[in-house]
């Protein structure tokens, strides 16, 4: 490092000379390093003792049990998983409280952060299942769209959904429904998804340009919470089943 | 604890040790005029995400590394031995750990306070509880954030950041401002409303030019949250360097880049800009010493010898 900083620095030095441009003071000199913070560098006290009052509140709410699971939620394989099952079901049912219009709903495996274990749910579960601040939306798609996504599943072998059932065959899909009727090109769908894939990510670029977008104002973590919270209200236990939703023969 | 409590009171007996001696010096005043080099520090950081305490020990890559207490014992130190600290971050303070989902940003904020940061650029993330929750947090901040490329005039953001600063070392005249991503696409429109984002080679630009030009500037340091470089034609660092004038240092973020060293481009009039990102979550701290030389004639320019401290890696 210093080698190359120190020649642009003669540079610099040298040219400042000819220009005469001396009302700036110039650089003779540079140096490099980098420092790793890590168990050798010795703590600052104050600093803890700041934040300490903060961390023990955030862990006891991190620790707080919200519900509990019948059977671990997992996420072995494709085409479908117990986790990404759950995930997709609580966001449409919560979705469709917001808004009775969306037919199905679509995530991404890669969003899906983490497993349940099976018994207690806290807090902290449910946070590193959905760590980031995603919102949900609506996107109304036209027929040839949603064909593109119905593509993306098929390509994917599967992603984590709800009100939508297919086959998949070689990487295509076929006998799709969309809550329970046939997938028909001419129509337009409602998807409930999150902003993160509506604005392209994970690769999904074709969610970018739908007919219409709506805002529901609520962010997954908080769908998630808001579903856990109504079943353990209900005394009932966390749970998702492998429906078929998805066949693949692959 | 007890530990921790000891190497508190070594720094206490260390730092009042040099509170001593600086004010010796200042009673002497010719000393400080006759030494002909100034030394300037900068410490920097990029892309924080709300890392409070280290990671933890759970078998992952990261496992140990970084916290903002070992941060402020370091940076506490540097301050003890050398006199012209600058300390600064380019952005994504906020997310990425439920501290900043609990407490919106503040213990971020107020870490970043009593480290004594200098500046700061915003990041795409510090956008995620919207430009209201970023204004509601700022107050906790006692140092600016710099960004000359969004408009934030039709935002509750107006007037509460500054396009640049200018800081004084030992005579040095530092100028210091922020270029922000694009964020259409990156972040949800509704948590950054009606901010407007401008051509940051332009901004940076007019920045530059005005710090160095007009505001006379010895040192001019861009604070950056574009990215150090990408494989699609996007805006980077590296574009930045090559496409402008003026600019000596870019302190980058947001492609979370640990570099190796810091890269030396030739910018638009064949100048050094030199680039450093420092990877993300507080695993690093980068520091770059610049020596400048008052006298003019120039024979003594290159030629100076100096003790250097602590021999730097």
């Amino acid at each position: 490092m210093k080698t190359p900083l120190r020649s642009g620095a003669v540079l610099f030095a040298g040219l400042c000379l000819m220009a005469s441009c001396q009302k700036h003071l110039t650089v003779s000199k540079s140096e490099y390093r980098q420092y790793g913070i890590d168990q050798q560098v010795g703590a600052d006290s104050a600093i803890i003792r700041y934040y300490q009052p903060f961390k023990d509140k955030m862990q006891a709410e991190m620790n707080r049990v919200v519900g509990q699971t019948e059977v671990a939620l997992t996420k072995p394989s494709n085409p479908e998983t117990l986790m990404g099952n759950f995930f997709a079901d609580a966001m449409l049912k919560e979705g469709l409280k917001k808004d009775p219009t969306i037919q199905f709903t679509l995530a991404t495996k890669g969003g899906l952060r983490t497993t349940f274990p099976k018994g207690n749910i806290t807090v902290s579960h449910v946070f590193e299942l959905m760590p980031f601040e995603n919102e949900m939306v609506v996107l109304k798609l036209s027929g040839p769209n949603v064909q593109q996504v119905i593509d993306f599943i098929a390509k994917k072998d599967g992603e984590p959904v709800a009100g939508i059932r297919m086959k998949i065959r070689d990487n295509k899909a076929y006998d799709v429904t969309i809550g329970g009727e046939p997938f028909d090109i001419n129509k337009t769908y409602n998807l409930l998804t999150y902003d993160y894939l509506a604005d392209g990510g994970d690769e999904l670029e074709c969610l970018r340009n739908p007919l219409e977008r709506r805002e529901i104002n609520q962010k997954v973590r908080e769908a998630l919470f808001e579903n856990i919270s109504d079943l353990t209200r209900q005394g009932k236990k966390i749970t998702a089943q492998l429906d078929g939703r998805i066949v693949s023969d692959q | 604890m007890e530990e921790l409590f000891q190497i508190n009171r070594r720094d206490f007996l260390k730092k009042g040790g040099l509170a001593a001696a600086a004010w010796g010096l200042g009673s002497v005043p010719t000393f400080a005029r006759r030494d002909s080099v100034v030394r300037l520090t900068i410490l920097h950081t990029n892309d924080v995400h709300s890392r409070i305490d280290p990671f933890p020990m759970d078998g992952s890559r990261n496992q140990g590394l970084g916290g903002v207490a070992r941060r402020a014992a370091l940076v506490k130190q540097i301050r003890a031995e050398q006199p012209n600290v600058l300390l600064l971050d380019a952005g994504d303070v906020f997310q990425g750990t439920p501290y900043f989902n609990l407490y919106g940003g503040e213990l971020e904020l107020t870490i970043m306070s009593q480290m004594g940061y200098d500046a700061a650029t915003m990041g795409n993330h510090d956008f995620d509880n919207s430009i209201a929750g970023f204004a509601k947090q700022l107050p906790h901040a006692n140092f600016p954030f710099l960004v000359s490329n969004y408009d934030f005039n039709n935002t509750e953001l107006k007037g509460k950041t500054q396009p640049y600063k200018i800081f004084k070392k030992q005579g040095l005249k530092i100028g210091v401002f922020g270029v922000c991503i694009e964020l259409e696409g990156l972040v949800n429109k509704k948590n950054y409303l009606e901010t407007v984002y401008l051509d940051p080679i332009a901004k940076a630009n007019e920045m530059a030019s005005l710090l160095k030009n007009e505001q006379h500037c010895d040192f001019v340091i861009c604070l950056s949250h574009l990215g150090y470089k990408y494989k699609e034609n996007k805006v980077s660092d590296q574009i930045l360097a090559k496409s402008t004038r003026n600019i000596d240092l870019i302190i980058g973020g947001h492609t979370h880049s640990f570099m190796k060293e810091p890269e030396n481009i030739l910018n638009l009039d064949g100048k050094v800009t030199t680039i450093n990102q420092v990877g993300f979550a507080g695993i690093n701290l980068g520091r770059l010493d610049y020596f400048f030389d008052r006298e003019k004639g120039g024979q003594k320019m290159v030629s100076v010898v100096l003790p250097v401290r602590g021999m730097l890696g």
